[in-house]
């Protein structure tokens, strides 16, 4: 079996489990009695939620790993999760806004748990930013490790903020075995949809590196030799 | 709006953002053609 076959297989399951997962959210999960449907946003949310924290974790190990080795491919790596992250965080920000519409009565309010997790996004979106903005690859990895280890810095407050501080975020839902077999499974198709994004992110950039490279040697192969200089020409 | 709206609001606009990136990274991948190792 070739790898390409491998990949294929991978997408097709990531697939299945996804249309399965939003099956099973219609067909076997129970309606919470308090909420109503809309508590099956939860279902989504926090497995998207986890999986935003994971792909923060590898933008600091991946930076961790560029400032000790000076390996070019672990901020091929950094970047493709940095992409992820930003994904996942703005679907958490997306159903959380939804979700506090139809509970709260407001798309927004400047709680905790939503600032810091707005903080967390903004952080990573700058992450993307900044990066097309350096020309020298090796400064553009130096400073976005730096960055990308500080920015992680947010993850602790999001996850303690509602914990620690008076929120109107829940901070535990109980749940009946159906509803915990739901997210269960619901950790599936996001988690591997996550490391499918992560990988495939991970090869893109290797990919531009490497284009980028030849056609930098192409042009120093290519330059007509320097002509000597007025000085040389007298000797 | 009703629960059951908000609900498929979110599992439909999810969904997009979601394969969305990944129909857009898929076609970035093909543009680009296949990876070689490269040399740090």
């Amino acid at each position: 079996m070739n790898r390409k076959c491998l990949v294929y297989g991978f997408w097709s399951v990531t697939l299945a489990l996804f249309v399965a997962s939003v099956a099973m959210l219609f067909l076997y999960t129970p309606i919470e009695k308090t909420m109503g449907p809309v508590q099956k946003i939860f279902y989504l949310h926090l497995p998207i939620a986890i999986n935003t924290f994971l792909a923060c974790f590898v933008v600091f190990i991946a930076s961790i790993g560029y400032l000790w080795q000076r390996k070019m491919w672990w901020d091929d790596l950094a970047f493709a999760a940095g992409k992820v992250a930003v994904l996942y965080c703005s679907v958490v920000l997306l159903t959380g806004m939804i979700w506090g519409k139809s509970a709260w009565g407001s798309w927004w309010t400047w709680s905790p748990r939503l600032t810091f997790s707005l903080v967390l996004w903004l952080l990573f979106v700058v992450y993307l930013m900044i990066r097309p903005s350096i020309d020298s690859p090796q400064r553009r990895a130096m400073i976005s490790a730096v960055y990308g280890i500080v920015a992680f810095i947010d993850v602790p407050f999001v996850y303690l903020s509602v914990k620690l501080l008076p929120d109107i975020h829940p901070a535990s839902i109980a749940l009946a075995p159906a509803m915990k077999l739901t997210v269960l499974v619901w950790f599936l198709p996001i988690t591997l949809l996550a490391l499918g994004l992560l990988r495939a992110g991970y090869l893109l950039n290797r990919q531009i590196r490497t284009e980028s490279q030849r056609n930098q040697n192409m042009v120093f192969e290519s330059a007509p030799p320097a002509s000597p200089t007025p000085m040389e020409e007298l000797a | 709006m009703n629960g059951e709206q908000y609900m498929i609001l979110a599992y439909v606009s999810s969904s997009a953002l979601l394969w969305g990136f990944a129909a857009m990274l898929w076609w970035e991948i093909r543009k680009h053609g296949p990876t070689d190792p490269v040399e740090d």
